[in-house]
């Protein structure tokens, strides 16, 4: 795949264009919503099934509750086939059966699943996920950082005056 | 004198009618440039083969962001941008037409994530077609578009093209496209693009969007699509595993509901 080359215009006159065209951009599929994708949450476990299809890829994943002793199910959703494909998953990315850690943004009703973050393999391969996940440093990506970003540039310019 | 006057008037205003429609003539006689009617003209037109992605999105710009200040909106759309943006901004449940499978339309934008597009020169036609579904027609063999079209989610485009760029007009887009805060875009939407390559690997789309039901003013938009040659097209089929969304209501679920061919858990 070739690497692709910016326009021929200057940092600031593309910085322009940018802000003229506050396009429809990339709004996914859903809102991310039921995802708390401002936190991180990390588990091990094995792998019980490994969906690579549309809208969304998901990952099943068998981890121990050391409460109760039992196997819990984890649904971790991820990015489209699509967007994933770009990046060098495919549909051997994972196994059943082999043994994962994952890192992914919790459901915010408190089920056990969520938003993959990244996945480490037990050779210490990482697996990084699509952009739309929260990286735990607080910020939200997507249509609500976005959204969030212009509601605080309002309130400022409100306080300005 | 006046009776004069007026004649002198009708004289003038004919004079610049017949000004007019020959300019127009010679400007459609004067574009030499060729249009893609034949096998071999087609070998004259710039080469856009491979898949090419949302540039602004692929390179973080624009990533995720549905921006939609700096949009003419009217009062109602503007109300209902607000609205939409502080329910975002609160990690609410914005809807997203998309996300219980309606099928992609053209609303003056194309890109997101999902989408890689590829555009196919025949006699006569440009057809652009994206991985999420979408497939444009733009007839380039001079025909008018019809005056009162049926509404659909591409539209009815023609264009021609003027040197390396494909100059297009599309009437006819279904009422329910949205091109921003997923404010359906009304009755009348019309949008003009230029397309034309700024790099050998750069396309670049300028449109201009009228909305007369949610604008006040046509909306300039410019976006960019970059070349990845030798792209295999991938299929988005968004109803193959959405778990996302209750297709009764379209409210946002998360279908924790395990696969029947689970494994058995391991013993330890």
């Amino acid at each position: 795949m070739n690497v692709s080359k910016r326009p021929r215009v200057t940092a600031a006159a593309y910085v322009f264009m940018v802000l003229l065209a506050t396009a429809r951009l990339a709004p996914a599929h859903h809102s991310y919503a039921m995802f708390d994708r401002t936190k991180i949450v990390t588990v091990t476990g094995t792998v019980a099934k490994y969906d690579f299809r549309n809208p969304h890829m998901f990952l099943w994943l068998y981890v121990k509750n050391p409460a109760t002793g039992k196997q819990d199910i984890y649904a971790v959703e991820g990015g489209s086939r699509n967007n994933l494909a770009r990046q060098g998953w495919d549909r051997n990315t994972f196994e059943e059966g082999e043994k994962l850690t994952i890192t992914l943004n919790p459901l915010k009703d408190g089920r056990t699943g969520g938003y993959f973050v990244k996945a480490v393999k037990a050779d210490g391969k990482t697996i990084t996920g699509d952009p739309a996940a929260g990286q735990g440093d607080g910020k939200i990506p997507g249509v609500s950082g976005a959204a969030q970003a212009e509601e605080e540039a309002a309130e400022k310019e409100k306080k300005q005056k | 004198m006046p009776r004069f006057k007026f004649a002198l008037f009708i004289s003038l205003l004919v004079s610049s009618a017949m000004v007019s429609k020959i300019a127009a003539q010679s400007n459609a006689s004067g574009n030499k440039s060729p249009q893609g009617d034949t096998w071999d003209s087609i070998k004259l037109l710039p080469d856009w083969s491979g898949g090419w992605g949302d540039h602004d999105w692929e390179t973080g710009r624009l990533r995720g962001g549905e921006v939609s200040r700096g949009i003419p909106f009217n009062a109602k759309a503007q109300a209902q941008a607000d609205s939409y943006r502080k329910l975002a901004a609160a990690g609410g449940d914005v809807t997203q037409r998309t996300q219980n499978c309606v099928p992609s339309g053209f609303s003056g934008t194309m890109g997101g994530p999902e989408a890689y597009y590829e555009f196919l020169f025949t006699p006569g036609r440009v057809t652009i077609t994206s991985e999420n579904g979408l497939i444009r027609r733009i007839y380039t063999d001079g025909r008018k578009p019809p005056d009162d079209p049926d509404e659909s989610f591409h539209g009815y485009s023609v264009g021609h093209w003027e040197g390396g760029t494909l100059v297009v007009e599309t009437i006819g887009l279904d009422r329910n496209n949205s091109f921003a805060a997923n404010i359906p875009v009304g009755k009348g939407l019309r949008v003009a693009e230029r397309m034309y390559l700024t790099d050998p690997d750069l396309l670049q789309i300028d449109s201009v969007i009228e909305a007369p039901a949610i604008l006040t003013a046509p909306y300039r938009v410019t976006k960019h699509f970059s070349r990845h040659r030798n792209y295999t097209m991938n299929e988005f089929n968004c109803s193959q595993n959405n778990r996302d969304v209750d297709p009764r209501t379209g409210k946002q679920i998360f279908d924790l509901t395990p696969p029947d061919d689970l494994p058995p858990p391991p013993k330890n």
